[in-house]
């Protein structure tokens, strides 16, 4: 404890009527100034406001202050105001606390005028007790590495490789599959405006092949991260594809001679590929791999005949898993997303009937390079339908599956729907949906032309039953239509499912390897919903596309440039402050059990030589190891036992 | 000069930790030679300590009954030094588990329940036997202690310092780190999917037993045992109580073990079903310590009334 007599300044803000149409302010000011140390204790409309914020200044310079509370909102919206206010008087930033008397107290407690003014004296009365505990604490700098991690390549990932590359930065773009390119590289269409989705992404997929700064790392996972913001050790591995990437022409000549045939995931399972192949054409890099689950074996006995045809001599049948090391300054997390898996929803038939089909497999199928040329045909008896029914919302907005609403899945059904219209004319859609989102920009007007110009049929209502006809081979679907109020029964020919999107395969494993948390739809979590949409809560971290949540092309692009910004400030200033707020070990105590660390969410503790270590730049200060400590030998410097004893004290103290 | 002496007050105890003295083996005529044993009931024919000129006094074993808690005034009254020696005397000990049921829930089941038992008249004895507390406590409820040796018993090499310590006029101090701190055991990840009992499983030799889902109390345990028991590959069962600020074993485990579970939460057992994996939570984390921790006892009302809903 410093020796000085804390001389603590209290501010309570009126948050408009936020705080003050519900706590009776003057009886609180008039309480706070009772308490021990309290020397200060001012109300004011807004306390972040520079009025507000010279109020402080001033009554420091009058009284001495050397400890400051402000009553106000939440500490993760103007902590760091504050803190500045108190740097800018030549104060210790952490000599400072925030009682949260609106998110805490007023909010959840509108119609509670009495109980409420009684839990802001508490709370003040904690934040008093505390303040009196604190200890100056001195922020560090940690230099940042001149490199970005990228994980993912999709239109997200993509981007972000881009602006960093083009800011002059050294990029690894890290993407699990053959080839970068993800989602988009399957669509056919984009809505709004139609264009050709390849054509707007190959362009950017060729860049990143060719870009000086980029190095792309396909068919490769990230498998350990280690360090802190600016310093992370990330360990990739590559995966062999037994095709050496430089060396391979893609001249298909493999092709002729492989002798097995395996459903094509690209196009959806709707038509085949050979045991070695490239996922598409426009795929980056442009280069074979062997899928060695198929393969009959990669030696003269079992097959060999691809090894024989390459003339480039490109392919290699003893590649190895090769594991990288690289030095990271920040690390941008693109992984997207992963379609509803239509099984699921067992009414809809999906897997029963061969003409029920999802919408993405509609997305390869309109596409001129799908495996039907860009031809609708029902898959049961390849001829062409008369009317397409297309099903909303499935494994979205619904209990059993997912809550959220997938986003983008009305917009493609609008989009497909009309693409069908232009091309067939004869052939009906007829959309039975909840209510139809289209909220970006152009968006209703797409819906509306939709409606109008290309004659496609909404029925409003969620659909109960997809079964097969009893007198035809078509499809029938069982209804209520809540705008008559009536069940409605239709046929068609296709059935489309609008499924939704989900969060990545093994978003779960990546998000341990990353040190970073997942909010309780599956996504990643971002640091704060509306202010910080990008960042996570471990520093140097960011999340942008799909990955972060449900989002179309405009908005992954945007929140991809967004991240790629942030991450590059990091970069280019080379140096991050880091908060000290670093658990600290009590070597006298410590048996070096390990219980820390294996409590800690961030990876910043380690046993080493039998007692606790911690990484300064790695810990959060979240002082979940305080708590799982037996022997109370380590505790966040921000957090000290000293300090949440005080609280609780004063907490139970009986209220004067 | 004349040499300091020992006097042993023996109370609700098993007898081990005076067994324990007799261990030093080697080191115990050396004992005799520097201090004057005047009393200790497992090798002499007193019923109290001497009236004066004992130095140091050991109490072994907690208080049970009044009788003890006379004995018990008398040897702090009569030594300048008192010693609780050994976890019955420091904590409770085994015994303390009593503190799960009343005094008469007790004597029920002793003299009246027991299958063994022939009391037709169902008489519980009540003349010169001395009469119960309600329940176990740790000496340090009545008088001030000077020095704590736990162990169940004290190991002898801890108590021949002690002994040289008290010689030589030094303080005493156990370091106050827990027991994993001389645990030979290698600790690498911590990331158990299931609690399994000991003796149900093959036990890997190298490995930190807590890891290999075994509750080894070390992590909450006072050390300075050499970590005798995970040595030997059995968990330790916490005999030399919580350290200080460990304050409640119980407590400080359940939060260990909520630590060492894995992390993924795809991969992590439902809580119920821990609780289920750990059979008997009281008597596997406070086995020595109940009389001393943060409930002391049960809250006998509603263990009668669990009683009787079982019944009923
Ligand atoms: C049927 C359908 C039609 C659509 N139509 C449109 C449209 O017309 N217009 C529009 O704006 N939006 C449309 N969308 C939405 C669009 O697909 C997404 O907005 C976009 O793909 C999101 O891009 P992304 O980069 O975030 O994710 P993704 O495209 O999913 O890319 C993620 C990439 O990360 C890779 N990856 C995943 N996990 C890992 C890992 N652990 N390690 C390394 N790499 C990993 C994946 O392989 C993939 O390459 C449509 C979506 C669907 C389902
Ligand atoms: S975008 Fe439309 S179809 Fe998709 S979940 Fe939302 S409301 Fe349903
Ligand atoms: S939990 Fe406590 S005693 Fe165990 S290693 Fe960590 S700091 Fe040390
Ligand atoms: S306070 Fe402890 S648990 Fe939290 S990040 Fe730091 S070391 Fe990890
Ligand atoms: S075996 Fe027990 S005493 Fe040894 S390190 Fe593991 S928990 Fe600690
Ligand atoms: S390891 Fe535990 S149970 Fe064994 S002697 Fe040491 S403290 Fe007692």
């Amino acid at each position: 404890m410093s020796t000085e007599e804390p001389k603590i300044g209290v501010f309570i803000c009126h948050c408009g009527s936020n705080i003050a149409g519900v706590i009776d302010i003057p009886q609180l000011v008039e309480y706070t100034a009772t308490l021990p140390n309290v020397v200060v204790a001012e109300d004011y409309r807004y306390m972040c406001s520079d009025p507000g914020q010279d109020l402080i200044r001033e009554r420091a310079r009058e009284k001495g202050l050397n400890r400051v509370v402000v009553a106000a909102c939440s500490p993760t919206l103007h902590e760091p105001t504050f803190r500045r206010v108190l740097e800018s008087m030549g104060l210790n930033p952490f000599f400072f606390d925030m009682s949260n008397i609106r998110e805490h107290c007023s909010w959840v407690h509108t119609h509670e005028e009495e109980a409420a003014l009684e839990k802001a004296k508490d709370l003040v009365r904690m934040a008093v007790a505390r303040a009196a505990e604190l200890e100056p604490l001195v922020q560090k700098e940690v230099d940042v590495k001149a490199s970005v991690l990228v994980v993912g390549a999709g239109i997200a990932g993509i981007q972000a490789a881009l602006d960093i590359a083009d800011a002059g930065y050294k990029v690894y773009l890290v993407e699990k599959e053959p080839s970068i390119g993800g989602h988009m590289a399957q669509l056919d269409k984009t809505f709004p405006t139609l264009d050709c989705s390849s054509c707007i992404l190959t362009p950017k997929m060729s860049l990143i092949g060719q870009h000086p700064n980029i190095e792309l790392l396909t068919y490769s996972e990230v498998r350990e991260v280690d360090g802190f913001v600016g310093n992370f050790k990330v360990k990739v591995e590559r995966k062999p594809r037994f095709v050496i990437e430089d060396k391979c022409t893609a001249c298909a000549d493999c092709l002729e001679v492989c002798p097995v045939n395996v459903p094509d995931e690209f196009n959806t399972g709707l038509g085949w590929r050979k045991a070695i192949y490239i996922p598409f054409a426009q795929a980056v890099p442009n280069a074979y791999i062997i899928d060695t689950e198929h393969c009959l074996g990669m030696t003269p006995i079992a097959c060999g005949k691809c090894k024989d045809s390459c003339e480039a001599e490109a392919i290699d049948y003893e590649m190895k898993p090769e594991i990288l090391e690289l030095d990271i300054g920040a690390i941008i997390v693109t992984t997207g997303f992963k379609l509803f898996n239509a099984m699921e929803q067992l009414e809809y038939g999906y897997g029963k009937y061969p003409d029920v089909m999802t919408n993405l497999e509609m997305e390869r199928m309109l596409s001129a390079a799908g495996p039907t040329d860009g031809k609708i045909i029902r898959p049961s008896s390849m001829k062409k339908p008369k009317d397409i029914a297309y099903i909303q919302c499935v494994g979205s907005r619904n209990e059993r599956y997912n809550n959220y609403c997938s986003r983008v899945c009305c917009m493609a059904a609008l989009k497909q729907a009309r693409q069908i219209r232009e091309k067939y004319p004869d052939i009906n859609v007829t959309i039975f949906y909840i209510d139809m989102r289209a909220f970006g920009k152009g968006y209703e007007e797409f819906y509306e032309s939709t409606s109008r110009e290309y004659g496609v049929t909404f029925v409003r209502g969620r659909v109960a039953e997809v079964r097969g006809s009893f007198d035809s081979d078509r499809i029938v679907i069982r209804a209520e239509d809540t705008l008559l109020g009536q069940p409605v029964e239709a046929e068609a020919d296709i059935v489309v499912l609008s499924c939704g999107i989900q969060a990545a395969e093994n978003q779960g494993d990546l998000a341990r390897v990353l040190g970073i948390q997942l909010s309780a739809d599956g996504f990643f979590l971002e640091a704060h919903p509306k202010l910080r949409p990008v960042e996570t809560n471990t520093d140097g971290i960011f999340i942008a596309g799909a990955a972060q949540g449900p989002k179309d092309i405009p908005d992954s692009v945007a929140q991809a440039k967004g991240a790629a910004a942030s991450a590059l400030t990091m970069v280019t200033a080379g140096r991050v402050k880091v908060q000290p707020y670093a658990a600290v070990v009590n070597e006298e105590l410590c048996a070096g059990c390990g219980i820390c660390e294996a409590s800690c969410p961030y990876g910043a503790v380690k046993v080493v030589d039998n007692v606790a270590q911690v990484t300064e730049a790695q810990c959060k200060g979240c002082g979940t190891c305080a708590a799982a400590c037996p022997n109370e030998a380590i505790a966040p410097q921000h957090f000290t036992m000293d300090q949440i004893i005080a609280q609780l004290d004063a907490l139970f103290q009986e209220a004067r | 000069m004349t040499k300091p002496s020992l006097a042993v007050e023996t109370l609700s105890i098993c007898s081990g930790c005076e067994i324990a003295i007799l261990d030093l083996h080697q080191a115990l005529p050396g004992v005799l030679d520097a201090i004057d044993l005047k009393y200790i009931q497992v090798l002499m024919d007193f019923r109290e300590p001497p009236k004066e000129g004992v130095t140091v006094g050991f109490v072994s074993g907690g208080v049970r009954n009044e009788e003890q808690v006379e004995l018990l005034h008398k040897i702090r009254e009569r030594s300048q030094i008192l010693v609780a020696f050994g976890a019955c005397s420091a904590f409770g000990g085994i015994p303390g588990l009593a503190n799960l049921h009343t005094k008469d829930e007790l004597l029920q089941e002793v003299y009246i329940d027991t299958v063994s038992t022939v009391n037709p008249k169902g008489v519980i004895p009540h003349k010169v036997v001395p009469p119960l507390l309600e329940e176990v406590h740790p000496i340090s409820d009545f008088v001030k202690v000077d020095y704590v040796l736990p162990g169940c018993p004290p190991p002898p090499k801890l108590i021949a310092e002690l002994v040289t310590c008290l010689l030589e006029g030094k303080e005493f101090r156990l370091e106050p780190k827990t027991v994993c701190d001389q645990c030979p055991l290698t600790k690498d990840e911590k990331s158990v999917t299931n609690f399994i009992r000991w003796g149900t499983k093959k036990i890997d030799p190298e490995r930190c037993l807590l890891e290999q889902g075994f509750q080894c109390l070390g992590p909450v345990t006072q050390g300075g045992c050499e970590a005798r028991c995970p040595t030997a590959l059995a968990p330790c069962r916490g005999c030399f109580g919580p350290t200080e600020s460990v304050h409640d074993q119980a407590a400080k485990m359940i939060g260990a073990i909520g630590s060492v579970v894995i992390q993924d939460p795809t991969k992590a057992p439902a809580p119920e079903q821990i609780v289920k994996e750990i059979p008997d939570l009281v008597g596997t984390y406070l086995r020595f310590s109940l009389a001393a921790s943060t409930f002391k006892k049960a809250l006998h009302t509603n263990v009668v009334k669990m009683k009787k809903g079982v019944k009923a």
